[in-house]
C-alpha cells in the first residue's frame, strides 16, 4: 500500500507524516486519506512526494525496490548473517527482506 | 539436552534480541550489524509449525550467536559452510554430545528418526551433530543413526 511506503520514508527521514505533507505543500488530511482508503496519489502529487524523499515514482508505486543510498553502502554489505537450513543463493526478494530485518533491528535499538 | 529456556536466558543475559519476523527466507536467522556490532536472532513463526522445529532452530541459532560464526550475504559456499560447521560444533559439544548419542543408542534409539524423537529435535540437526562426532571427531559409535 502506498501509505506504508510513505510512512517508512517519513520514519527514515525523521519527520511525521503530517509534517512531510505540510513541507510538500499538501493538505494535512491527504495522509489520512491515503492511510484510510489505501489510495495512491497520481500525477503532480506523486512527483512531489518522490522529489521530497529523493526516490523514484516507481519506487513509491511499489514497482521498484529500495534504492541504494546515494553514494552510500547497501546495508547488506554492512552485516553478517546466517540462515537456518540449506545453503542458498539470495535473490533480490530475499535481499530486500534482509534489509527490512536490519531496519527493524536498528529501529528497535533506537526505541530501547 | 537443549532447553528453550536456556536459549532465551542466554540471549537475555547477552542483550541479544529475539525478533519474530514473518516472511523470512528461512525459519531462523542471526544477523550482526557491523555498524555497531549488535547481534539479533530472527524467528519466522510461520515457518515453525512444531515445537520440535522451534527447538531445532533456536538451538542452531544459539550456535551462531555464541560463536559469532556468521558470513557475508555474498560469501562463497565454503565460507558459509565453515560458519555453519562452527555453529554445529558448538551445539554438538553442549547439547548433543557423544555421550548423549551413546545413551540414546543404549536405549535402543538407533535410527535417525528415533534419535530425533529422543532429543526432540529435527532430524537435520541431529544428523549434523552425529556427523560432527563421527566424521570430524572420529567417534566410533558402532551401529545406529542410519
Amino acid at each position: 500500500m502506498f501509505f506504508d511506503t510513505f510512512q517508512a520514508l517519513c520514519e527514515e527521514k525523521g519527520v511525521s507524516c503530517t509534517r512531510a505533507a505540510k513541507e510538500m505543500g499538501l493538505s494535512n488530511s491527504i495522509t489520512t486519506k491515503w492511510r484510510k482508503t489505501g489510495a495512491t496519489p497520481g500525477g503532480e502529487t506523486l512527483e512531489k512526494v518522490a522529489a521530497y524523499f529523493g526516490v523514484s515514482t516507481d519506487y513509491l508505486l511499489g514497482k521498484e525496490k529500495l534504492p541504494a543510498p546515494e553514494g552510500g553502502q547497501d546495508v547488506i554489505d554492512d552485516i553478517d548473517i546466517a540462515f537456518y537450513g540449506q545453503y542458498r543463493q539470495l535473490d533480490e526478494d530475499a535481499k530486500q527482506t534482509i534489509r527490512d530485518m536490519v531496519a527493524v533491528m536498528r529501529k528497535r535499538k533506537g526505541n530501547v | 539436552m537443549f532447553e528453550l529456556r536456556d536459549f532465551y536466558e542466554y540471549h537475555r543475559q547477552n542483550d541479544v534480541p529475539i525478533i519474530p519476523f514473518p516472511g523470512m527466507p528461512a525459519p531462523g536467522a542471526t544477523i550482526r550489524d557491523n555498524r555497531d556490532g549488535d547481534i539479533a536472532v530472527f524467528l519466522d513463526p510461520t515457518k515453525l509449525p512444531t515445537l520440535r522445529m522451534l527447538r531445532g532452530v533456536c538451538m542452531h541459532e544459539n550456535g551462531h550467536t555464541a560463536t559469532g560464526a556468521l558470513h557475508k550475504c555474498a560469501s562463497p559456499y565454503e565460507t558459509v559452510e565453515r560458519a555453519e560447521h562452527r555453529a554445529v560444533r558448538y551445539t554438538a559439544e553442549r547439547y548433543l554430545t557423544a555421550e548423549d548419542f551413546c545413551e540414546a543408542f543404549q536405549a535402543g534409539y538407533t535410527e535417525l528418526w528415533q534419535l530425533a524423537e529422543w532429543f526432540d529435535l529435527p532430524e537435520p540437526d541431529v544428523a549434523a551433530a552425529y556427523h560432527f562426532w563421527k566424521e570430524a571427531r572420529g567417534v566410533a559409535f558402532g551401529g545406529g543413526a542410519g
